[in-house]
């Protein structure tokens, strides 16, 4: 998405190593999320168990836990790879439309597909889609991840200070950014589906 | 990757004894490299090289941000005039999900001493009688390896190549400096299907070439100006060379890890514009190879480094035009060596 390139891997459904206790009758989703050092503006090592990387993949699960339909994957495992080669705001939601495309790559059963966009508000101006330096000055950030074709929403984040009246105005224009999103997304899931069927 | 099973060693080593790989290859011909400069937009300069198919090869991308250290202040208010060495600090992460197909030396003794164990009770079982077994470890030789450690691979490939690019090995910035440099050499391994220090060596190469550092300017309406271009011809190159028994004295480059799984020895040969280093690779292999197996590397190897050089001096300077105009798209090309 712009300047923000991020790779998402899905392997399985697998045998779930989980010890005795867990839930057996669902599968359960595992997550990995990396800030390659180069990525963002300021260069440092990032630890795959820093916050940063907790909180992604804790949005992630909790997320994908409700899309996924894991009472089709008894005592399976699906292992969901984040790697972020490029940093340049967006980040989670790149993250959350490249795992869903991954998911989808994958045959993972899911209820629907879901996009995700950010919104920010920089002095009353909302923006769609900000940039890393557009983010800096925001004085709040919205994430919404959006069910599509449908008014529901999967997810929403917001960070700062929001005005109550603003935030409307918010999930408005983030529910049109996603719609621009899943046209994107079906398009491209269309032209992988003719790929592997041979038609092109 | 696992163990080879007899058939598949059976089926390599066949090609091998008739002077054919799997692929059509000649023992010491590339995969198809494709390479793309310039990807990365936070950086200084960024690489991304693919060595083989997309559907079994090797990917990384690099990417080279420098920090300030120190600034020197001449007398009389001049800028300091000298060259800029700077220091060098390379690391290698694997993306999550990417596992290393090298078995490190820990690892490998853990597993060769596994298996061993396991032939041993099962000969025991069967009335102590020694079934030949044992020698199917001999047969898979170097590659065998299903549990590789993927961390302690991200630690030797970070230590090898801030060895090999440290300050007195690098070409200098020529120009006014009034600043040291630390250049940190970030490497992001995407897949790894044989080849990896080649691969790596070749996309820190990709990204040293059009490398440009700012420094600051005699002229005070500027803010500052880019140095020259680094003499990337003089560049360490590493390939990593593969000794199988049934290719006889010859050598083989850029192996899959099924192949690699039928050799007795690899090295690593870091060739310079005059010079030679063999470093024994300390993951995979532990056999022995003969001082002609050895100074025939070197004499391939030079003769590989002189090929990358004719097939990348096109495209550098192609980048580097690029760069000095201004103008900023990703530039992306194939080359075969062979």
């Amino acid at each position: 998405m712009g300047g923000t390139e991020v790779r998402a891997t899905v392997t399985g459904p697998r045998q779930d190593h989980q010890k005795s206790g867990t839930n057996k009758d669902r599968g359960t989703i595992e997550t990995g999320f990396f800030i390659s050092p180069f990525a963002p503006v300021d260069r440092k090592n990032s630890s795959r168990f820093d916050k940063r990387s907790k909180e992604t993949q804790a949005l992630l699960i909790h997320l994908f836990e409700s899309i996924v339909i894991l009472d089709q994957l008894p005592r399976s495992s699906i292992q969901i790879n984040i790697t972020v080669i490029d940093s340049d705001g967006s980040l989670q939601a790149a993250t959350i439309n490249a795992a869903v495309l991954a998911l989808v790559s994958a045959g993972i059963p899911m209820k629907s597909l879901v996009s995700a966009c950010e919104v920010s508000l920089i002095d009353d101006e909302i923006l769609l889609d900000p940039t890393q330096d557009e983010t800096y000055f925001a004085s709040g950030t919205l994430l919404t991840g959006h069910v599509t074709h449908s008014n529901d929403i999967a997810l929403m984040e917001s960070t700062g200070q929001i005005p109550h009246d603003t935030l409307t105005s918010m999930l408005a224009q983030a529910h049109q950014g996603c719609e621009q999103i899943t046209d994107f997304m079906e398009k491209a899931l269309q032209t992988y589906a003719e790929s592997l069927s041979g038609v092109r | 990757m696992d163990i080879l099973s007899p058939g598949e060693s059976i089926y390599v080593r066949g090609g091998f004894s008739q002077g054919v790989r799997n692929d059509g290859r000649d023992f010491l011909q590339f995969r198809p490299i494709s390479i793309e400069f310039d990807g990365l937009r936070q950086c200084y300069s960024s690489s991304k090289v693919r060595i083989g198919s997309k559907s079994q090869g090797t990917e990384v991308t690099t990417g080279i941000k420098g920090v300030q250290l120190d600034k020197h202040v001449g007398t009389n208010d001049t800028q300091f005039q000298s060259t800029c060495q700077p220091k060098i600090q390379c690391t290698v992460h694997y993306c999550p999900g990417v596992n290393s197909n090298e078995l490190t030396a820990a690892t490998r003794v853990q597993q060769l001493d596994q298996r061993y164990l396991k032939h041993a009770e099962a000969s025991q079982e069967q009335g102590g009688q020694s079934t030949g077994q044992d020698a199917t470890i001999g047969e898979t030789g170097s590659g065998l390896d299903s549990h590789s450690n993927t961390r302690e691979m991200e630690h030797f490939l970070s230590a090898f190549f801030t060895k090999q690019y440290s300050a007195n090995l690098l070409a200098s910035f020529q120009g006014s400096f009034a600043h040291d440099w630390q250049l940190l050499i970030d490497t992001i391994v995407t897949e790894d299907n044989g080849s990896i220090i080649d691969c790596i060596s070749l996309s820190i190469i990709c990204a040293l070439s059009y490398l440009q550092l700012p420094c600051d300017d005699e002229d005070p309406d500027k803010p500052f100006t880019l140095s020259q271009f680094l003499d990337w011809t003089t560049l360490p190159l590493s390939l990593t060379c593969y000794s199988i028994k049934e290719a006889g004295e010859s050598i083989v480059v850029d192996c899959y890890p099924e192949e690699r799984a039928c050799s007795v020895c690899s090295f690593v040969v870091t060739t310079r514009q005059d010079q030679h280093d063999i470093t024994k690779n300390p993951v995979g292999a532990s056999g022995t190879s003969s001082l002609a197996t050895i100074k025939l590397a070197q004499y391939h190897c030079r003769n590989i480094r002189e090929q990358l050089i004719s097939a990348l001096q096109q495209h550098i300077d192609a980048q580097r035009a690029l760069i000095n105009g201004e103008q900023s798209s990703i530039y992306s090309f194939c080359i075969s060596l062979k």
